[in-house]
Order: structure tokens, then C-alpha cells, then sequence
């Protein structure tokens, strides 16, 4: 059976055969859950009967929410440039002390799940917070010093922690392979510093802020976590307005047609994005520039000013980033009077005034189980997706690559709003199903894993196979040394890839997740929409131990090296 | 002719590490000097100091009797050719050649007509609108030459002009560069690590290593009469002898008492002796003119050939000596390997230094 595996990997007779599963997959959970969501806004009530939906458009309070959607994403997104472009100018342009370290830990904020940020951020910007608990009383006031909870202050300042490491890696990744010589050479042409950014940097530059920039906006102007948590009642996104729409006010047809709505915006951003990407070639994985051999000039020693400038961009950098985590640590530890473990101690119980019929050690483990299941059928049709995809050619791979990417172009809630009103009905009635999670989440984490096993499944170099075939091993012993070994690993990659994925998801764990069985981030948001200290404390202690979770998934691919697969 | 471009005392250092160790250089105008050099011998380094990339952590250089001490690269009207002739990635090569004189304000029509015609100097017209990405090796260097010359900068700097291109092209475009800085008439500085491509193009060469210049000459005198025993080992010369000058202008060596053409060395110096490979002469194989005698000097030398490789114009002949140690010659004809062999040396092949 090995044998013809071996076989069956290095000529693959019907590559078409390794598209069903996929296929069908995406089928049942990507498009039927579309089509109903397109079915619902426009033919809810009889054919083409819109009045609905008239009644929706012309609501004020509908542009006004578009409106904020676009502006608080469009100012999301000017802050963290004009934040992480000197970072991204640092990395790329001087060599330090720790820089590799400091690059990893300022990534560690866009893996995070939503709902860690968001409750790091309270955890620090609240009236309860660390700030407030720390300089209030330090410079003798009676109330809170800043009250950021619900306001645009604490939504922006989150979406700028999140998005930081986007910036910091595209657009350096991008100027840390642009020879320096090409720089120099414009100084010795003539060009003054001014003249060198206007007529060289910043062009060369620009394809990399775009599509940065457009990556930043997309998110969050698909922010729901963030929002939900820290918008109160005042800020609404068109995620956040579908929730409601959905889940409170049971309004399906508007909560459809604003997935729609949500819908075409991201595909046609994304579009922008692929566009400009193809059309500049800007690497989706940044390679360090090519180390110089003869005639290599040694990196000039920083001057004393330029050593000051690092120095406070990591100092400050790292309070920014640093904060919000360190306040979600002490909110976790603190107890009545003093640090203790009485909120780690209160996961494990079932406590009476909790809002849970089960304690939440209990979600903890519903939510391993469910990475688990969504890990184990990502990987299990992501092979057979890589497969087809490094077995054929041309047309079918153009066609078929993208239509895998798809889940990636479409936001968390409009797929776990189409998952509720797809399958609560024959034929497909899951609403009671515990498989329901995850689907979604492999769904999520389907594009992920095809583009971390793509690579390998197509790298295996037939060099080594040949290398391996002259010295004299059988086809299967070539398999064995040469292809499993690297297929093998990049599985586990992106088995990790999906498993921290899942463990973080919110959006559409947020639809999906049946009250008596919520996922690690759906308890949290429960936990932090309750009144009382324990409540609180709680949240804190979970995002705490999710964040532990997520960050160990994240060192590991970093240190492997695959944490830059799609895009970072 | 007063120099040009004189450097004096130039110290550079990155961190622990001394790249530049108190540097004089003087460079006369219209001429090509080349600095010739290992990897980390200090001679691009010196090069982005002349062209203010970095500053010398002592020392000056003066350009035209003016110090150039705190005039930025962008005002000093060098133009400098980089290794892999950084072409601007976004600018078609017409644009990437006008660069300079754009970056000097003039007008579009004079930014034009002067890249044309320094894109027909280096043989690429016709190639204007091209994508710097889609040139190859030959016609980015050229592009890049074209853009370093079209300001009329007042002094070239080369930081090897070829190590981005393979073996043939090489000796291809090396005539060419020649040819064009002659034609233009530009002051050259120009850093290499092949020696064939140093002796080729330049007026005078400066060796150097360790961050200092060990022998600044021409191109014939640096081959006949290299300096020291590193310029001459950098040079690719192999047999290479400590000895001692003696009184009639000879030196004893381990090969015993060689008498090359009489050099001014006092009695009791130490001494290297170096025989070139096309020193020897096989005794017993050919026959020698009488004119060929009288060149030839005591002793002849005996021993084994341990190598012999047929390189086309001559053989590669390893001969191991009787004291066991190894002279390689380039011999028109060689023995079997392991067979004994007699040499003579020409007395003008073999230098005392």
C-alpha cells in the first residue's frame, strides 16, 4: 500500500480525483451558506419583495453606521502607518541588539485572538484598569484618571496594536530587499535626502503601502471582536450591526442583506489587493536579502543619535504593544486584596452566581476538542487540495487556487451568519450539531493550510529524489527519505496553523456556539458582559491562558519559520 | 601634473576592526587607478570614503585643492558605479541614465538629448524605454555606466564594475569600459579583486591589504618588481624564498646561491626571492641557444616532477627538489610525472625583493 502511495505521489494519474473533497466540502460549507445568505435578502418574503429591505436603506441609522465602518478603518489605518513606518524604517535599514526578538514580539499582537485584544485593552484603558488602578490614587484623584471604555480612543488604539505587525513586516520585509546601493546611488547622482525619498523611496515604496494599507483597512473595516467588546452600545461596524441584527433583534433579511453588503466590499478590496500584488510582485514572503560575499562592505557602526532613535522606537514600541498584555496578566492575578490565583482557582469551579450552567475549565476543553476536529479536517482535505493543486497546470490551478483562498476574502461573522441560516432547516439541519464549529473554523483555516503545505508538496526537489534513486533506494525508500520528511513537517505546520486559528476564533464561534457549550472566546465575551469583579477576573484569567496558547502556537512557527506564510 | 584627488592619513574603523590604517593616495587627472585587493582588504571602503558614503574616522581628502570634509555625497559631482549597478527599479533606462541631470535641474529636452547620447556611448541605443528588469547582465552594466557619466561627473568611481557578470562577458566589456572612460576622458577610480582585469584597464594600481596600500605602480613595473612578498603572493606568484643578499648582488636561498640580473640590495639583507613560473628550462629535454646560455644562472636545479597538467599553451610542472621543496614552472614540454628532471633558471625571471 506504501508503495503505490509512493507512486501515487510522484505520478499522479487523475489529479481530479483529489479535488472532491475540497470541493465538496466548499460546496456544502462555503457557497450553499452564500447562496442562502444572497437567497434571504432578496427573496425573503416572496419574490422580490424588498420592502424590507427598503425600510433598511433608508433608516438613518444604516449610512451612519457604513459611515463610521469606513472612517474608523480608514483612521485605523492612517495611525498604524504613521506608527509602525519608523519601525518598519528601523528594521529594515539598521542592525541592533535583539532585533530578531523584538520582530517576533511585535508580531505577537496580530496572532492574538480579537477577543484577547480587546479585553487586554479594557484591561488596561477601563475605569477598573491598570492605569487607573495605578495613577489614580498615585496622584490622589477620587475617580478614574482616563476613561477610555466606549470610546473611539480605545477602538482605534486596539485596531492600531493589531494591525502594527502587518505594516512593521510587509513594508519592511519589502524595504529590507531593496539593495541600499540603489540609495546610494541616487546620493551620488546627486540626490539631496528630500529629493531621495520623493523621487526614489517613496515610489519604489508605494505598490507596498498600498497593499499594506489596503490589508490594514480590510481588517478593520471588518472588525467585529474589537468592537463588540470595547464599542459598547455607541459604535457599530456592519459586522457588529449583523450580529445584532441576527442574534438580538432576529431581523435575518437585514442581517443578510448586510452580509452582502459586507460581502462585496471585502471581495472587492481583496480584488484591489491581488491586483496589486501580482501587478508589483510584492513577495507575499519577504526573503532576507542575500548575504554579499566579495567586495561586501561591514554594516556602518550606528552613530550615537541613530542608536538613540532604535532605543526609543523599541522602548516605546514595546510599552504600546507590551501594556495592554501586561494589564491582562495583573487583571488576572489581582484578587480583592493583593495578587492571588482566586480567578485561575474559580475556572475549575461551577460556581452559582456564573452565568454558565458549566464551569469554564469546561469550555477550555470544548474548545481543544474542537481545534482539534477542525485541525484534523483542514489538514485531512488540505492534502489532497495541495496535491491536486502542485499535480495540474495552467488553467485548473489558476481557477482552482483562488476559489481555495475564498474563505480568506470572507469575514468571520457573514460565514457564521450564513452557517445559521443554512443548516437550521432540512436538508441540512445542524442546528443542534456539535460538528457545526468545526466546520467553520476549518473553513477558516482551510486557505491557510493550503498555503503552508503548497509550498513543500511543490518544493520537493526531484534532485534529491534522483540523488536518492542513484544510490541505489527503491521508490519507496526514496519516498520515505526524501518526501515525508519535508511533506511531513509542513503537515505539522499547518496542522498548528489551523489548531491556533480555531483556539482564537470569535466571529463565527460567536453565531454558532450553543449556550451550554461556548468556545474559550465566546466564554469570554460572556464573562466580560457580566457585571462583578469575579466575572472580570475570570475574563482576564481565560484571555490569559488563550493567549498563553496562541503565542506558543506562534513562537513555534516562527522559529520554524512559516509564521510568514500569508502575508506575515 | 599636480593630482587631483589626494587622500592623506585616511583611518576608518568598524567597531574592533581596523578597515582603513592611515591611507595616502594621490590620483592624477584622466587617469585610471585601480585599487587592487582581497575581499576585506579595505578597498571598497576606501572608495565610499572618497565618495562620502562614509566618513573617515581620520584623515582628509581633497578634491581639486578643495577639502571635501563635510560635503555630502549628493554635492560632490562623483559619479560611482556599484557592484550590482543598483538600477532604479521603477525607472526605464532612459530615465534611470537621465537621473543624475534631472537631479541638477535641467530642463527635460537637455535631460533627453544628453542620455540619448550617452546610451549611444555605451551601445544601447534603441534600448530607451526599456524595463531595467528585463536587461541583462552586459546591458544593466552598461545602463549603469551610461548613468554614472551622464552628469560629467568630475571623477568615476568603479566598486567592481564586473564581479556581478561571468567569465566571457568579463573579458568582452572590460575593453569596452576601457574604451568609453578613454573616450570621455573621466577621471578613474576603480576597485577590483582580479588582478588580469586591474592590469588590463589601469594606468597605475594600488595593492592593497589589511587596510593599507602596499605598492602603488604601473601595471608592468607592479609585475616585474612586486614590492613585497604579500603583493607578490596576491599577484598569484608561488616560488617565493627567504635568503640573504650577498656582496655581488646575489642571495643565498634554500635552493642554493642565485645570481638574477645585479639588484641594489646591501650584503646581509634579508631577502625573497621570487621565480617567476616561466623562469626554468629543462636541461636534459631542450636544446638551448648560445644566447639562451649565457642568460641562464648557476646552479641548475634537480629533482622530481609531482605534477604535470597540460594547460594548452604550456604545461603546469610541479618540480620537487632535492631539499623537498616544490617550484611550480610553466614549461613548454614536461616529463612524466615521477620522472627526475634537470632545471635552469633565466637570470632576468627571478627577482630579489
Amino acid at each position: 500500500m506504501a508503495a503505490s502511495m509512493a507512486t501515487g505521489f510522484k505520478r499522479l494519474k487523475y489529479p481530479i480525483l483529489f479535488l472532491i473533497p475540497p470541493l465538496l466540502f466548499l460546496g456544502t460549507f462555503y457557497f450553499y451558506p452564500l447562496i442562502k445568505i444572497v437567497h434571504l435578502s432578496f427573496f425573503s418574503q416572496g419574490p422580490w419583495n424588498s420592502a424590507s429591505l427598503k425600510t433598511l436603506f433608508a433608516a438613518p441609522f444604516f449610512l451612519k453606521m457604513i459611515w463610521f465602518t469606513t472612517w474608523q478603518a480608514a483612521v485605523s489605518t492612517l495611525l498604524t502607518f504613521m506608527f509602525a513606518l519608523p519601525g518598519a524604517f528601523i528594521f529594515a535599514r539598521y542592525d541592533f541588539f535583539g532585533k530578531s526578538f523584538f520582530r517576533s514580539l511585535f508580531t505577537l499582537p496580530f496572532v492574538l485572538p480579537t477577543v484577547v485584544v480587546a479585553a487586554g485593552f479594557d484591561a488596561l484603558l477601563a475605569p477598573q484598569g491598570l492605569i487607573n488602578g495605578v495613577l489614580a490614587p498615585g496622584l490622589g484623584l477620587s475617580g478614574p484618571l482616563i476613561n477610555l471604555e466606549g470610546s473611539i480612543w480605545i477602538i482605534l488604539a486596539a485596531h492600531v496594536f493589531y494591525n502594527y505587525a502587518i505594516v512593521l513586516r510587509l513594508t519592511g520585509g519589502f524595504l529590507e530587499n531593496i539593495e541600499p546601493e540603489i540609495f546610494e546611488a541616487a546620493q551620488t547622482l546627486g540626490a539631496s535626502p528630500l529629493k531621495l525619498f520623493a523621487s526614489i523611496v517613496f515610489p519604489i515604496l508605494k505598490p507596498v503601502l498600498a497593499a499594506s494599507g489596503l490589508l490594514v483597512f480590510i481588517f478593520c473595516f471588518s472588525s467585529f471582536g474589537v468592537i463588540l467588546l470595547l464599542g459598547g452600545t455607541r459604535f457599530a461596524t456592519i459586522e457588529v450591526e449583523i450580529y445584532r441584527q441576527a442574534v438580538h433583534i432576529f431581523n435575518l433579511p437585514a442581517a443578510a442583506a448586510l452580509s452582502l453588503i459586507q460581502i462585496g466590499f471585502t471581495f472587492g478590496i481583496m480584488w484591489l489587493y491581488a491586483r496589486i500584488q501580482r501587478r508589483h510582485s510584492i513577495p507575499l514572503n519577504p526573503k532576507p536579502r542575500l548575504s554579499r560575499g566579495q567586495g561586501h562592505v561591514p554594516t556602518t557602526q550606528n552613530t550615537t543619535g541613530e542608536r538613540a532613535m532604535i532605543a526609543g522606537h523599541l522602548i516605546l514600541t514595546s510599552i504600546f504593544l507590551g501594556a495592554p498584555l501586561l494589564a491582562l496578566l495583573v487583571g488576572s492575578f489581582s484578587g480583592g486584596d493583593g495578587p492571588s490565583f482566586d480567578f485561575y482557582r474559580a475556572l475549575g469551579e461551577n460556581r452559582v452566581d456564573s452565568v454558565f450552567f458549566a464551569p469554564p475549565l469546561e469550555s477550555m476543553v470544548i474548545s481543544v476538542k474542537f481545534a482539534l476536529a477542525a485541525t484534523v479536517m483542514a489538514v485531512g482535505l488540505g492534502i489532497p487540495g495541495a496535491l491536486f493543486l502542485s499535480r495540474t497546470r495552467g488553467f485548473l490551478t489558476a481557477f482552482f487556487d483562488p476559489i481555495f483562498m475564498l474563505p480568506l476574502s470572507t469575514s468571520a461573522v457573514t460565514l457564521g451568519f450564513g452557517f445559521i441560516i443554512a443548516f437550521d432547516r432540512p436538508p441540512l439541519n445542524l442546528r443542534n450539531s456539535a460538528a457545526l464549529i468545526p466546520a467553520v473554523h476549518c473553513l477558516v483555516a482551510f486557505p491557510f493550510v493550503i498555503r503552508a503545505l503548497l509550498p513543500a508538496i511543490r518544493g520537493v526537489p526531484n534532485i534529491l529524489r534522483d540523488a536518492a534513486a542513484a544510490l541505489g533506494a527503491p521508490p519507496l525508500a526514496t519516498w520515505r527519505a526524501v518526501d515525508l520528511p519535508i511533506i511531513r513537517r509542513a503537515v505539522f505546520t499547518a496542522a498548528v496553523f489551523a489548531f491556533t486559528i480555531s483556539m482564537g476564533e470569535f466571529g463565527a464561534a460567536s453565531f454558532i456556539a450553543r449556550p451550554g457549550a461556548p468556545t474559550i472566546p465566546v466564554a469570554i465575551y460572556r464573562f466580560l458582559g457580566q457585571p462583578g469583579a469575579m466575572n472580570y477576573g475570570q475574563a482576564m484569567a481565560m484571555s490569559c491562558a488563550l493567549m498563553a496558547a496562541t503565542a506558543a502556537g506562534f513562537i513555534f512557527l516562527d522559529k520554524t519559520g512559516s509564521s510568514r506564510i500569508g502575508g506575515l | 601634473m599636480t593630482p587631483i584627488l589626494e587622500l592623506s592619513n585616511i583611518c576608518k574603523w568598524f567597531g574592533e576592526k581596523q578597515a582603513l590604517n592611515h591611507v595616502d593616495l594621490s590620483h592624477k587627472k584622466g587617469e585610471i587607478l585601480c585599487l587592487l585587493g582581497s575581499s576585506g582588504s579595505g578597498k571598497t571602503t576606501l572608495l565610499r570614503v572618497i565618495a562620502g558614503l562614509e566618513t573617515p574616522d581620520a584623515g582628509r581628502v581633497c578634491f581639486d585643492g578643495q577639502p571635501m570634509t563635510g560635503v555630502k555625497t549628493w554635492r560632490r559631482r562623483f559619479g560611482m558605479m556599484f557592484q550590482e549597478f543598483a538600477l532604479f527599479p521603477h525607472k526605464n533606462v532612459l530615465e534611470n541614465v537621465g537621473f543624475g541631470l534631472k537631479m541638477e535641474g535641467k530642463s527635460h529636452g537637455a535631460i533627453q538629448r544628453r542620455a540619448k547620447e550617452m546610451l549611444a556611448l555605451v551601445g544601447l541605443d534603441g534600448f530607451e524605454k526599456r524595463d531595467v528588469a528585463s536587461l541583462s547582465g552586459g546591458e544593466r552594466q552598461r545602463a549603469a555606466l551610461a548613468r554614472s557619466l551622464a552628469p560629467n561627473p568630475r571623477l568615476l568611481l568603479l566598486d567592481e564594475p564586473m564581479g556581478a557578470l561571468d567569465r566571457t562577458l568579463r573579458e568582452r566589456l572590460m575593453i569596452d569600459l576601457k574604451e568609453i572612460i578613454k573616450t570621455v576622458g573621466t577621471t578613474t577610480l576603480f576597485v577590483t579583486h582580479d588582478q588580469g582585469e586591474a592590469f588590463a584597464i589601469s594606468d597605475r594600481i594600488a595593492v592593497m591589504g589589511q587596510g593599507e596600500i602596499k605598492q602603488n605602480q604601473t601595471p608592468e613595473n607592479l609585475y616585474r618588481r612586486p614590492a613585497s612578498e604579500s603583493v607578490a603572493r596576491f599577484l598569484g606568484f608561488k616560488n617565493i624564498f627567504p635568503g640573504v643578499a650577498d656582496q655581488d648582488g646575489g642571495a643565498k636561498t634554500e635552493l642554493g646561491r642565485l645570481s638574477p640580473l645585479p639588484e641594489k640590495k646591501r650584503p646581509g639583507q634579508d631577502i625573497m626571492a621570487l621565480i617567476r613560473p616561466e623562469a626554468g628550462r629543462w636541461m636534459d629535454h631542450e636544446t638551448l641557444t648560445l644566447d639562451e646560455k649565457s642568460r641562464f644562472m648557476e646552479p641548475v636545479i634537480s629533482g622530481r616532477v609531482t605534477q604535470r597538467l597540460f594547460r594548452g599553451t604550456h604545461y603546469q610542472t610541479c618540480l620537487e627538489t632535492e631539499q623537498g621543496t616544490c617550484l611550480h614552472l610553466d614549461m613548454a614540454s614536461a616529463p612524466q610525472v615521477g620522472e627526475s628532471a634537470r632545471v635552469a633558471l633565466l637570470r632576468d625571471q627571478v627577482v630579489l625583493i
